[in-house]
C-alpha cells in the first residue's frame, strides 16, 4: 500500500464503500503513515463541516405566501399579482433613479430625483447618458429586453416592485400575466433588472413599474409601441 | 353515503406542505441565497399548481418534486445565463456583501454539531465552494451536506451514477485544494508520493 493508493481511494474509504482486504490494507497504511492519517482526518473534518454547512431559512411566512401565490397565479380570470422574491441588489430611498434602457440603447429616462449612474457597461453607460420620457418600439412578435436600473444609497427590506403590462405585451416566462410583483431586499448600489418583453398583439401601451417601501411609492412609466 | 376524510382528495396545500421544507433546503443548496431559493421554489409551486390534479396520483411524491425543482433550477440557470440580474457598480456595504457573501448569514443558535465545528471558518468554506463549477458544487452539497446518496441524486438529476461519482470525487479534490492554503485547513495537506 502506498500513499498514492490512499489518495486514489480516499473518497471510497471515507464513504465506507470499500470492504474486505482493501479496507484493511488502507486502514493499516493510514495508521502507520502520519501524512495519510492527517489527510484522512482533514477530509473527515471537511465532511463534518459540509454536513453542518448552514441553510438560512426562508423569510417569515414564506411557505404560506408561496402556496397562496401559486394558487393565485393560476387564476386566469382574476390575473392577480404574483408574489415573487428575487435578489435584486439596488436601493429605493429618497433619491431613487430608475433608468430604462433597451438592449441596444433604445431610450432612457431618469425618473428619480438623484441618479447615480456609473458607466462601466454598455447598459449603465447608456443609462447615464441622458434623460427624458422612456419609450420602446417593438415589432409584432418581437422579443426585446428592457432593463430597469435602480440606484440609491441605502439598504431596504421588503420593497415591492410591481410591473403592469399593457394588453398584448407579456414577459417571457410569465405567460398570461399582466401584473407581476416582486418582493425584495434592496442593497446599496445599482442593479439591472432585465425584463424580456414579448409583443403578442395590440398597439402597445404603458408599462408601469411601481416601487413601494413602507409609505413611500415611486411610479415609473415606459411607453411601449408595438408596430 | 357519508364521505370519510380518507376518501377526500388532498388539497394542493395538503400535498405540498410536508415537502416544502426539504424542497426549500434543496433550492437553497442549488442557489446559495435565500431570495433565489424562494424565487426558485415559488416558480416550481406555480407550475405544480397547474398540474395539481396529477399530484395525488404520484406514488413517491418527494423525489418527484425534487426532480421538478432540479429541472426548474437548470432551466433558470440557462435563462439567467442569457439574462442575468447584474449588480452594476455599487459601493460600501454592497461591495462588502459581495466580497463576503456568507458573512451576514443568520445562524444565531447553532446546534451541537455546528458548535463543535466552530474551528472552521464558514466564510472560507463558502469561498471554496464558489470555486467549484455548478455541477460539482451541486453534487457535493447534495451528497455531503444534505446526505443524499448517489442513487438518489441520479433519480433527481438524471445524471448517471458513474458521472456523479466522478464529479463528487473531483469536487472534493478541488475543494481540498482550494482550502489547503487556508487556516485551519493548512495543516491537512494532500498526500504526496
Amino acid at each position: 500500500m502506498t500513499c498514492n493508493r490512499i489518495t486514489a481511494q480516499l473518497d471510497d474509504y471515507l464513504d465506507g464503500t470499500v470492504s474486505g482486504d482493501l479496507r484493511a490494507d488502507l486502514q493499516a497504511h493510514v495508521e502507520a503513515c502520519a501524512e495519510c492519517r492527517a489527510a484522512v482526518a482533514g477530509a473527515r473534518r471537511l465532511q463534518r463541516v459540509l454536513r453542518a454547512y448552514p441553510v438560512e431559512g426562508p423569510s417569515a411566512g414564506y411557505f404560506d405566501r408561496a402556496l397562496a401565490a401559486a394558487r393565485q397565479a393560476s387564476a386566469p380570470a382574476a390575473r392577480p399579482g404574483r408574489v415573487w422574491t428575487v435578489g435584486i441588489s439596488s436601493a429605493l430611498a429618497a433619491g431613487v433613479a430608475v433608468l430604462v434602457v433597451g438592449g441596444l440603447l433604445l431610450h432612457n429616462a431618469e425618473l428619480g430625483d438623484r441618479a447615480s449612474a456609473a458607466p462601466g457597461s454598455r447598459d449603465s453607460a447608456a443609462a447615464a447618458s441622458g434623460s427624458g420620457a422612456a419609450g420602446v418600439r417593438m415589432a409584432m412578435h418581437e422579443t426585446r429586453t428592457v432593463n430597469l436600473v435602480f440606484s440609491a444609497n441605502t439598504e431596504l427590506e421588503g420593497v415591492s416592485l410591481t410591473v403592469n403590462l399593457p394588453p398584448g405585451l407579456e414577459l417571457a416566462g410569465y405567460a398570461g400575466l399582466d401584473r407581476i410583483r416582486w418582493t425584495t431586499r434592496l442593497q446599496p448600489g445599482r442593479n439591472v433588472l432585465p425584463l424580456e418583453l414579448v409583443a403578442l398583439g395590440g398597439a402597445g401601451g404603458e408599462l408601469v413599474a411601481r416601487l413601494q417601501h413602507e409609505d413611500e411609492e415611486k411610479v415609473f412609466t415606459v411607453r411601449v409601441a408595438v408596430i | 353515503m357519508s364521505v370519510t376524510p380518507t376518501d377526500e382528495v388532498p388539497s394542493f396545500e395538503q400535498l405540498l406542505q410536508p415537502h416544502l421544507e426539504k424542497l426549500y433546503r434543496l433550492a437553497y443548496r442549488f442557489t446559495g441565497q435565500v431570495a433565489d431559493a424562494e424565487d426558485l421554489l415559488q416558480d416550481v409551486l406555480v407550475k405544480l399548481y397547474q398540474r395539481r390534479d396529477e399530484l395525488s396520483s404520484i406514488e413517491d411524491l418527494g423525489p418527484w418534486l425534487s426532480r421538478v425543482l432540479y429541472n426548474q433550477f437548470v432551466d433558470r440557470q440557462r435563462y439567467y445565463a442569457r439574462q442575468r440580474l447584474r449588480l452594476v457598480g455599487g459601493s460600501g456595504q454592497g461591495e462588502a456583501a459581495r466580497a463576503d457573501p456568507i458573512g451576514n448569514l443568520a445562524c444565531p443558535a447553532p446546534g451541537p454539531a455546528a458548535a463543535a465545528e466552530q474551528e472552521f471558518d464558514i466564510t472560507q468554506l463558502s469561498h471554496g465552494l464558489e470555486a467549484l463549477s455548478l455541477e460539482h458544487r451541486t453534487v457535493l452539497l447534495m451528497h455531503d451536506a444534505e446526505g443524499y446518496k448517489l442513487e438518489e441524486i441520479h433519480r433527481i438529476t438524471g445524471v448517471p451514477v458513474g458521472t456523479l461519482k466522478s464529479r463528487l470525487h473531483r469536487a472534493r479534490g478541488r475543494l481540498r485544494e482550494v482550502l489547503a492554503g487556508m487556516e485551519p485547513f493548512r495543516a491537512d495537506r494532500r498526500v504526496r508520493g
